[in-house]
């Protein structure tokens, strides 16, 4: 019997000789690595490690999972999967939103885009068909532009996946973006994609086939899927309209972060600000929300969009969320709510994911105060960051070439690397090591290089899910480190939102997947499966080069204290390291052949 | 003292921040007390029992940054210089 919550269908398309081909899923390689995440993390690594990233040869695969698209609730994400050209790591960024959830019910598990078109191209995907056309009408246009030019031409109810003009400009850390405001973000999957000449995906699917892949009746099924969502609806994160989460959106944290000193501000030489309360999610409720939207199949409306009515920041965007306000706002010293919606909508439109334009910029302004940067870019200086993100996008002059190269790439070339608060050449985002140590730790060994998302333990250190953890200890980290980058590996593949994990456990996680798929798996199988991933990308950026030695924080992580709570606190990695790589196995961060085969990735 | 309310906590006492009076010596526990007394709406969104004795899970009590779990909990000394911060359950990120 076919495996229940996929489509059963991938589509191939080879942008050099403009051909689509179809297959069925691999059932092996769905049995060892899910969908999403995991499905995509195996065929990048299966087209080998010695791909140059901005090559014909990378390949860029969307993939969803067997639970994207289906009535279980928070699955409308799916990945995106590639060797990245910011890191040189493998990479995969999610997106939610409605694409995931139109690209099942077109009759599609993924896409793997090959080669590269000789001009702009576009795809269009419908009932179980890929097309190749003419992209020379949207080539250049903002994503905003693009998604109303397709949607005019074939009906509201389409989903436009697109870039911008940083990606078609190959600006290292170009987003794809969906739904005007949803970014498969990090890791410049967006430049990949502009590297093939794939201006857009448009994507027709009918909202009732997203009963086909479900056993609709089944005992089972029906109370997996209502336990999941008693789950979400009684959270007191996630409850709709009562749940922090819920009410403010991610931007909740703003406040609790700096309340514990593990915000950083000004390029992290602070982990603590006094104006972060301006941008913080109470006050953008109090002031500019406008609407709370969400996404496919789910109840907790997380997005806050904000609307700046007059001036010169007059503007409406969706997502002023937790670490774009951070990114622009905070780590950058500008306060200013109205600029910092402004300069999240500049990000959105160019495809520019606001993580590491933030810490870009904020880069630049170190550099700029220390001479290094031979132009002013003065801290909290909105006017110059509106600036620089418009130039950074077409790579308009010397310096906005140099930054369009990303901040790690870009503070080398000025003279200190050490002014780029990355991980493996990707920003590290909104929570201090230093006043949550184990943040470090998961920033550290994070497969993609700087991100929050491997290893949310933040979880435990702030939230206290599932329990309370010290986020000044560094004692138990290294377990909670791997516990939940393995957890994170299992709903990156189902594809689940992760903040399904503040209200679902992976108890509901098992049963929606055994219900769904029709298996009878248990936890430790899933769990496995998790370990799995984490140890078959660890694998693939052990053969690009990456070894323990790039399992580092940037050096004032490591040597000067924070703020606050965090005032006599460095991020006391090399501690946490060492215990990790025993909970791992691993030698030195690189996987032995014995873990390799005890997992049976080879 | 300065006692900072957030999220669903400010909404329900419908100011941000409360002036309560602590003693040097006095527990964090006397002084949410003291807080719900005067904001009595507070009460059941802090407190899981009638008499103020237990939190409710989740909701997070901050003594100049450090959650008083890591402290000693509601019998934490205060010397009335501090800062208390209270947070009902909170979580986000962003999810790309
Ligand atoms: S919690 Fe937020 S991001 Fe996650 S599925 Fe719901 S609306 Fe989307």
């Amino acid at each position: 019997m076919p495996l229940g919550g996929y489509a059963n269908r991938i589509g191939h398309v080879d942008l050099t000789t403009g051909t689509v081909t179809y297959t069925p899923i691999d059932e092996e390689i769905a049995l060892k690595y899910i969908g999403g995440r995991g499905y995509g993390a195996k065929l990048v690594f299966d087209n080998g490690p010695n791909v140059e990233p901005l090559s014909p040869e990378n390949i860029l695969v969307i993939m969803n999972g067997p639970l994207s698209g289906t009535p279980i609730n928070m699955s409308g994400r799916l990945a995106v999967c590639t060797r990245s050209p910011l890191t040189g790591t493998i990479t995969d960024s999610h997106m939610g939103g409605w694409t995931a959830a139109r690209l099942k019910w077109a009759g599609f598990d993924g896409i793997v885009l090959r080669g590269r078109a000789e001009k702009p191209v576009y795809l269009y995907v419908e009932n179980g068909q890929i097309s190749i056309h003419d992209a020379s009408d949207t080539w250049g246009k903002t994503t905003h532009e693009t998604v109303a030019y397709y949607r005019e031409k074939y009906g509201q109810d389409v989903s436009v996946m697109c870039i911008g003009p940083a990606g078609e400009n190959l600006v290292r850390f170009a987003s794809i973006m969906n739904e005007h405001d949803r970014a498969a973000g990090r890791g410049g999957v967006g430049a990949v994609m502009g590297y093939k000449r794939v201006k857009a995906i448009v994507i027709r699917g009918e909202q009732k086939r997203m009963y086909d892949f479900v056993p609709r009746g089944d005992d089972r099924y029906e109370s997996a899927r209502k336990r999941g969502l008693k789950a979400i609806m009684e959270s007191a994160v996630t409850a709709p309209n009562k749940g922090g989460l819920s009410l403010y959106g991610t931007n909740v944290l703003m406040n609790a972060t700096n309340t514990i000193g593990s915000l950083p501000a000004k390029n992290f030489q602070m982990t603590q600000w006094d104006q972060a309360e301006k941008l913080a999610g109470e006050t953008i409720r109090e002031t500019i929300l406008v609407h709370e939207p969400t996404c496919h199949a789910c109840p907790v409306h997380c997005k806050k969009e904000v609307e700046v009515k007059e001036g010169k920041y007059k503007v409406r965007v969706e997502s002023f969320e937790y670490e774009s306000a951070w990114a622009l706002g905070t780590l950058c010293l500008n306060s200013d709510k109205e600029s910092v919606a402004y300069l999240i909508y500049l990000c959105n439109i160019y495809g520019m994911d606001t993580i590491e334009t933030g810490v870009l910029l904020a880069m630049a302004m170190e550099a700029s105060e220390r001479g290094l940067l031979k132009e002013q870019v003065a801290w909290g200086d909105a006017d110059k960051q509106i600036e620089l993100v418009e130039r950074i996008a077409y790579r308009k002059d010397e310096i906005a070439n140099l930054l369009a190269e990303g901040p790690a790439r870009a503070a080398a070339a000025l003279g200190d690397p050490q002014m780029a608060m990355c991980v493996k050449g990707q920003a590290i985002p909104a929570y201090d090591p230093r006043g949550q140590q184990g943040m470090g730790l998961s920033y550290a060994t994070s497969n993609r290089g700087g991100c929050h998302l491997r290893g949310y333990v933040t979880s435990v250190e702030l939230l206290g899910i599932p329990e309370k953890a010290d986020p000044l200890a560094t004692e138990g980290k290294a377990k909670w480190t791997k516990l939940f980058q393995d957890l994170h590996a299992v709903s990156d593949s189902l594809d689940l939102c992760k903040f399904s994990a503040f209200a679902e456990g992976i108890q509901e996680y098992l049963d929606q997947f055994n219900a769904v798929v029709g298996l009878n798996w248990t936890v430790e199988d899933l769990l496995r499966v998790g370990e799995r991933i984490y140890n078959l990308e660890r694998y693939y950026n052990n053969l690009c080069g990456f070894t323990g030695e790039h399992d580092t924080l940037p050096e004032r992580l490591l040597t000067q204290p924070g703020s606050g709570p965090a005032s006599d606190k460095v991020c006391e990695l090399e501690k946490m390291l060492k215990e990790y790589y025993a909970e791992r196995g691993w030698e030195n961060g690189v996987v032995p052949e014995a873990k390799l085969k005890e997992l049976a990735i080879i | 003292m300065r006692v900072l309310l957030y999220a669903t906590l400010r909404a329900a006492a419908g100011t941000r921040e409360a002036e309560v009076a602590a003693a040097p010596g006095e527990t964090v526990g006397t002084v949410l007390n003291r807080l719900v007394a005067q904001y009595p709406a507070l009460r059941d969104e802090i407190f899981d029992d009638p008499e103020g004795t237990a939190l409710k899970p989740y909701v997070a009590v901050y003594v100049d940054g450090r959650n008083i779990v890591h402290l000693q909990g509601l019998s934490t000394p205060l010397d009335g210089t501090e800062e208390v911060a209270l947070f009902p359950p909170v979580a986000g990120g962003s999810g790309a």
